[in-house]
């Protein structure tokens, strides 16, 4: 008929496993934006490879 | 194999003499449970002790046989790291020591900035260390909920289970932490001004 519209996504094409249904219902995301960004640049912190080293001696020795 | 194995099913495996199973429980959560220490600690050596001591009480308990397993494991440790810190807290009030703000080890000196020039860094970490302080700023209970949210990665079921409230006080505590931290962040002038 000649309107445009808009090809319909089925369920397994819309990403949903990072997405928290909380969040998304809330709305945090686009409401938050500017505050949301902000938080992203604090790096989140990593337990690296010789404190997980540590740890598992730690664990080792426990037994 | 252990990848898809629940962590119930690890823990199970570990009290029967399987190691490697709690060292799996280790690899899978230790981001989460060192990103929440460490938002409140700032103190790395310290912030890695506790992490520590976090996972070593997880085993003390898991083999006295205090853990019930009802789908919530990652909830139960956050919970004995927050007890942890607590007591940390506790401990420091009554020695009447230093303040936390006094260690002001910043997590991100470690790391590697060698490309970017002397003033991009300077103002990310400006920028990193006001954004730390705005989140220090938030009430107890709306602070905990960013931190284990965008630090921690959590879900919302999850964080709700840790603090023990309902999913929806969860949400709302989120909210009111995002307008409260939006109000200071207009209140400093703070914006977006390193990419």
């Amino acid at each position: 008929m000649g309107l445009n519209s808009t090809r319909l996504l089925s369920y397994q094409e819309i990403l949903v496993q990072k997405t928290d249904i909380y969040d998304d219902a809330w709305g945090f995301y686009p409401e938050f934006n500017d505050v949301i960004k902000l938080l992203k640049q604090v790096k989140k912190p990593v337990a690296g490879k010789r404190l997980t080293r540590k740890l598992i001696a730690k664990v080792r020795e426990q037994q | 194999m252990k990848k898809n194995m629940s962590d119930y099913e690890l823990i199970e495996r570990f009290i029967k003499g399987e190691q490697s199973c709690f060292e799996h429980l280790i690899h899978r959560h230790k981001n989460k449970v060192f990103a929440y220490i460490s938002l409140y600690i700032r103190d790395q050596a310290l912030a890695e002790d506790l992490f520590q001591d976090t996972f070593l009480k997880v085993i003390q308990s898991v083999k006295s046989g205090k853990y019930y397993d009802n789908g919530k494991f990652i909830s139960w440790v956050m919970r004995i790291a927050h007890n942890l810190i607590i007591d940390h807290f506790r401990r420091v009030k009554q020695l009447n020591t230093v303040s936390n703000d006094d260690y002001e080890s910043d997590l991100f000196n470690s790391k590697k900035l060698a490309e970017a020039n002397v003033e991009d860094h300077l103002i990310k970490k400006q920028i990193q260390k006001d954004i730390r302080k705005l989140i220090s700023q938030l009430p107890d209970d709306q602070r905990e909920v960013v931190i284990l949210r965008h630090y921690s990665g959590l879900s919302f079921k999850e964080i709700a289970d840790i603090t023990d409230v309902s999913i929806n006080t969860a949400l709302g505590r989120m909210r009111y932490a995002l307008i409260n931290m939006r109000k200071m962040m207009e209140e400093k002038k703070i914006s977006l001004t390193y990419n």
